[in-house]
């Protein structure tokens, strides 16, 4: 790693601090009292100069730490070097293969004498090899969870046998749901797209799968951009939603035959599939915002098509048998993180937040069942108030007196 | 015929229900589907609810499914005599009259409960008051099967109570939250709110207090409209929410003197009290869209100013100082009260997920308590509300 780089991760984590002041705020309460002396944290969640702010307040409160960014294309190798600078563990680089992540996931489970005593994940990645392999983790304490597919996994896997760690979903929350699936994830999927294209929203036929709280971010976004925004939906209950909000809701095939553009939000795999692909719009392009790559199926589309060419770093061009054209961005990965910066750091804020205040709350606890933890509505509230506060809201919600936050 | 020749009042009477059940194809889908099996039948059903046209759909709705329905009046206020008086002939008893006493609808209660001698095996309820009768001595005799009670402040009540029987909260249904809550009365507030001031919203300055999902409803149909949104609100996440909406949120106390409208939407008692009313803007017209009239202390009101009717729904109030503000239908809730109260499509949504959770949850021998509306239920009121808008669920992935 070199000077230059870790210069450039020290400056990106300084600016992403002054964006997040609630995160800030954690670390100037509780890091003087180091309360996770001792712990041995394994990470796996996206490694941004954001995700930096949290690893820095983990450390800061004395735990010892192995990390990983979970995913191809969103590890910042300068917030990396700047992180593995501070004698933190840092697997992974940005541009690994689909193996490469995998095995730097298992590095990172792995790196700890002892194993870890907490994990904090994003899509239950570390969480299901804890569950695999409990030897390889015997002092492990508590878990924590923060995507919408991984609470649901966990959810499934503890019906089917009852978890034998403590884990805390922190993500059912309207301070995560709210903030950052829909206004974060939201704003941050359009930017990508835009980035990504250069193309003019306005007056484009815009297709959102899903209609979940990112999905209804985005489909808000394009609207608000002027796009005509078709909806598609897997259940009935959000296919009543997106209609009563005034988007048209079609089944995919119809819609993907009329849409200039079409983005993913739906959190599950094989959404657009080989029998979408061919009838697809002439010149569709085609971004996911979902959880993992998978929501696009890429490799039928390198099967069906006859020709691949890479217009940019970005877009690939894929010409059908036909002669039909789909561009796909980001190589079907997260749109705001391959193209955009992704959510922004003042968003965040407060999803890490909640993820800081559920290991400080679950590392202080004397004694841990195992089971499913979820938010406290007071937590969430806290969060809420230090969040007003940064932005300079004064409202009657209940505000204490600077100083002396809940 | 041309607009002006007038209808046999009866007729315009069938006409009128003839309509709403055009408007609620939920209702009518059900009955459809479910009819042939007549899966309440020999069901005895206590319905306490509004006697309109809506309810009017439901109770024709459980009649196909096969029950025998003795429906009393939820309301005083709320009755409409010739609705009453054509349902007569089609339920086994009907107790409600628009203007009767409380004492009166405590008689509906009983003449309900009486008419069968075994009692009813099954009570929908409003308010809990079919519910609450039940649980005193003199109805110690008769034990339902199941009943739902679908207003929150019913199931408020219900909480502290030990239960004979169980009871669903049908308050939080999906047809509530989805259609009801957001759209719903939302609209219907905002469109009372146009036709009792007669003004134009784009520019107005409305402040709306409490932003729940009937209070960002109201907000957001306002915005669409043209006016400036105020909003006051107590909760964290919920201001939090308002604010990344692009509302301006501020502390009641900064709003008032700024807002041209005022709406609550809490749920909650005392918002509006004697501490504000300095700071009410001269012309200010106040609503109360939350479902009992005591968010807006209308009481002090009447001792700080002069108060005199002004017009359809609308009460002025002149303080000393030479400032008049008005208040729309005494401070009850306004689109029931002066309003058309909600569409019969939004009722349809709202109803649906009672009428199913009846016919469902019967099958599964509840433990006595409250209940959750039934998962399997709640996904079938889901399916049939988005058939009705027109989404072929069959064939969303």
């Amino acid at each position: 790693m070199s000077g230059s780089e870790i210069q450039a991760g020290e400056a990106a984590l300084q600016f992403a601090r002054g964006e997040m002041p609630v995160l800030v705020s954690i670390e100037e309460e509780f890091a003087s009292s180091r309360p996770l002396a001792g712990a041995r944290i394994a990470g796996c969640l996206h490694l941004t100069k954001e995700t930096g702010v949290l690893i820095e307040l983990l450390h800061a409160c004395g735990a010892d730490i192995a990390w990983t960014g979970g995913d191809e294309v969103s590890t910042q190798d300068e917030i990396a070097a700047a992180l593995r600078g501070r004698g933190i563990a840092i697997y992974g680089k940005r541009g690994m293969t689909t193996d490469e992540v995998e095995a730097e996931i298992g590095a990172t489970f792995a790196h700890h004498e002892g194993g870890p005593t907490i994990i904090i994940d994003n899509g239950a990645r570390l969480i299901k090899m804890a569950i695999e392999a409990p030897e390889a983790c015997p002092a492990l304490v508590f878990a924590t969870e923060k995507t919408t597919e991984g609470c649901a996994e966990l959810r499934e896997i503890s019906h089917a046998d009852p978890l034998r760690l403590p884990v805390f979903l922190v993500n059912d929350v309207t301070t995560k749901w709210e903030v950052d699936n829909t206004y974060g994830t939201g704003q941050s999927t359009i930017d990508g797209i835009i980035r990504a294209t250069g193309k003019l929203l306005a007056g484009k036929a815009f297709l959102v799968c899903g209609y979940g709280h990112v999905g209804r971010g985005v489909a808000m976004r394009a609207a608000g951009q002027g796009a005509r925004v078709m909806v598609c939906c897997r259940t009935a209950a959000t296919a009543i939603r997106a209609t009563l909000d005034g988007f048209q809701v079609l089944p995919l095939e119809d819609a993907i035959a009329r849409a200039d553009i079409l983005c993913t939000a739906t959190g599950r795999p094989d959404i657009v599939r080989a029998e979408h692909l061919a009838l697809a719009k002439d010149g569709i392009t085609l971004a996911n915002t979902g959880h993992s790559v998978t929501e696009i199926d890429v490799t039928a589309l390198e099967r069906v098509a006859r020709d691949t060419t890479d217009l940019t770093g970005l877009i690939r061009r894929y010409t059908m048998a036909d002669g039909r054209k789909i561009h796909l961005l980001g190589r079907g990965g997260l749109i705001n993180l391959a193209a955009a910066t992704g959510n922004p750091s003042e968003v965040m804020d407060v999803t890490f937040a909640n993820q800081a205040l559920s290991v400080l709350q679950a590392a202080a606890r004397p004694s841990l069942s195992p089971g499913i933890y979820e938010v406290s509505e007071e937590q969430d509230e806290s969060v809420a108030i230090r969040k007003l506060i940064a932005m300079n809201v004064r409202c009657d919600a209940r505000m204490p007196e600077a100083g002396g936050m809940a | 015929m041309t607009h002006q020749e007038t209808l046999d009042p009866v007729i315009e009477t069938m006409n009128r229900l003839t309509r709403a059940s055009l408007e609620m194809p939920v209702l009518g889908g059900i009955a459809a589907q479910l009819g042939g099996e007549a899966p309440l039948k020999g069901e005895r059903i206590a319905l306490c609810g509004h006697i309109t046209e809506a309810t009017s759909i439901q109770v024709r709705t459980l009649i196909q499914l096969g029950a025998e329905i003795a429906w009393c009046a939820s309301s005083t206020s709320t009755t409409d005599d010739a609705i009453r008086d054509v349902m007569a002939g089609e339920v086994a008893q009907i107790f409600g009259k628009r203007g009767m006493s409380d004492a009166d609808l405590t008689m509906g209660v009983d003449e309900v409960l009486s008419h069968w001698s075994d009692g009813p095996t099954l009570v929908l309820d409003e308010g809990a008051r079919l519910i609450r009768a039940l649980h005193s001595s003199k109805w110690a005799g008769l034990t339902p099967a199941l009943a739902a009670e679908k207003t929150p402040e019913g199931i408020g009540v219900l909480t502290d109570m030990e239960l004979r029987f169980p009871v669903l909260k049908s308050d939080k249904s999906i047809g509530k939250r989805l259609v009801d809550n957001p759209h719903g009365t939302s609209q219907s507030l905002l469109d009372t709110i146009i036709a009792i001031t007669r003004g134009l919203m784009a520019g107005k300055t409305l402040l709306v207090c409490g932003y729940g999902r009937v209070g960002a409803g109201l907000a957001h149909k306002a915005r669409g409209s043209g006016a400036r949104v105020l909003i006051a609100e107590t909760r964290p996440t919920r201001a939090l929410v308002a604010v990344l909406n692009g509302y301006e949120v501020l502390p009641l106390t900064d709003a008032l003197p700024q807002a041209q409208i005022l709406c609550t939407v809490t749920g909650q008692e005392q918002i509006i009290t004697n501490v504000h009313f300095d700071q009410l803007r001269d012309g200010a017209v106040l609503a109360n869209g939350g479902h009992l009239p005591t968010e807006i202390d209308t009481k002090a009101l009447s001792k700080a100013a002069a108060e005199s009717p002004f017009a359809h729904g609308l009460t002025q109030f002149r303080f000393a100082d030479g400032r008049t503000v008005y208040l729309i239908a005494g401070g009850h809730i306004a689109n029931l009260s002066v309003g058309n109260g909600n569409p019969n499509e939004v009722m349809d949504a709202t109803f649906s997920s009672q009428v199913l959770s009846l016919v469902m949850a019967r099958e599964s021998n509840l433990a006595p308590g409250l209940h959750p509306l039934p998962e399997s239920s709640e996904a079938e009121a889901a399916r049939h509300i988005a058939g009705s808008l027109g989404l072929d669920v069959t064939k969303l992935k």
